[in-house]
């Protein structure tokens, strides 16, 4: 890959590089940004990730116990009186969340109304409720690491080609160009001064 | 110059035009109050790419929670800028409402009549406490 770009050594086309060169600079400095604060969300929801796994993997031995012993002591209709304690049953909201620009799912979930039964019973269907809005919680942030993964990849391929590859080129062209247009100007100094000492010399 | 080495050239100068320009569609097409947003069943706001941006409502909890009797006054997603002419890692908050937010999350000082500058941990600091509620814009300038 060559590291000048084909131009026609002419100043416009020099000025026309510099403009260009600023504004790669420009998207450059912004993409950077936006690459740091990206990255830093990803590890900040991995953490948060990490840590909301270890406590649904905590809390739901417990609510599963919980579950065993109501049903042992108020046998298998306990559940079927759970379902019909509910006035308004919880919803799960799933829509969108921006994240600097990179589009992920997510979902909340609305807690519903219930009435007032057994104080095990009640315990049992808050702890319940708490856990599955922790494992929705952990969906909805796996799912924000994965389309973070592919934006933080696209936008760091962005950063280097346009730091190694395209800031770099453009440096090198005009660099090229204004090493031309001193040749240029050097030659037309020299040209004069023979013209000048010929046209001396023929005086002479 | 080959037409193709043109044409290539001034694709590229498209694409980075286009990049400045997306950066910031993760703005909203326009700000709620947090009285506003309270009262909806499901809170969100309506992005300029057009997406509904769901709001965590622990989150209006908590804003609630710390802003008191002002609460109406704060206008969401709060808004934090990136320029590039203070220097890498530097934002600004301008808004009055969501500079006492700010100030009183990182617990510094800060006056009512400049914008408030924070640094990168300090954003990284809000982002973990408001992640949906909080908005990063990118200035060229």
């Amino acid at each position: 890959m060559s590291s000048l770009i084909r131009v026609r050594p002419t100043k416009i086309e020099l000025i026309r590089l510099k403009r260009r060169r600023e504004l790669a600079r420009k998207v450059y400095r912004i993409l950077r940004e936006r690459l740091t604060i990206l990255v830093n969300e990803f590890m900040t929801r991995i953490r948060r990730a990490y840590h909301i796994r270890k406590e649904i993997n905590r809390d739901i031995l417990d609510v599963y116990n919980e579950a065993a012993y109501l049903l042992g002591l108020y046998g298998g209709s306990i559940y079927e009186y759970y379902d019909s304690t509910a006035v308004e049953n919880s919803k799960v909201v799933i829509g969108f969340e921006n994240i600097m620009g990179v589009k992920s799912y997510t979902a909340m979930m609305k807690k519903g109304k219930f009435i007032n039964t057994y104080p095990e019973l009640n315990e049992f269907r808050e702890r319940s409720i708490m856990l599955i809005s922790r494992i929705i919680e952990l969906g909805r942030i796996e799912q924000s690491i994965k389309t973070l993964g592919v934006e933080i990849n696209k936008t760091k391929r962005r950063v280097n080609a346009l730091e190694y590859i395209f800031i770099p080129r453009l440096t090198s062209t005009i660099k090229y160009l204004q090493m031309k247009f001193e040749e240029r100007e050097r030659e037309e100094k020299a040209r004069l001064k023979r013209v000048k000492s010929m046209l001396e010399k023929h005086r002479g | 110059m080959g037409v193709r080495d043109a044409y290539f050239e001034d694709l590229v100068t498209r694409v980075l035009t286009r990049e400045l320009r997306i950066v910031n569609r993760h703005l909203p097409y326009k700000r709620v109050s947090l009285c506003d947003l309270e009262k909806m069943d499901i809170p969100y706001i309506v992005l300029r790419d057009g997406t509904a941006h769901l709001i965590d409502p622990r989150e209006l909890e908590y804003l609630t929670n710390l802003l008191g009797k002002d609460k109406c006054k704060l206008l969401l997603p709060i808004i934090i800028e990136a320029r590039q002419s203070l220097g890498e890692g530097t934002y600004i908050v301008r808004d009055r409402v969501a500079k006492r937010v700010i100030a009183e999350i990182l617990g510094v000082e800060y006056e009512e009549e400049k914008p408030l500058i924070i640094y990168r941990p300090h954003l990284y600091k809000i982002r973990e406490v408001l992640p949906t509620t909080t908005t990063i814009i990118f200035s060229p300038t």
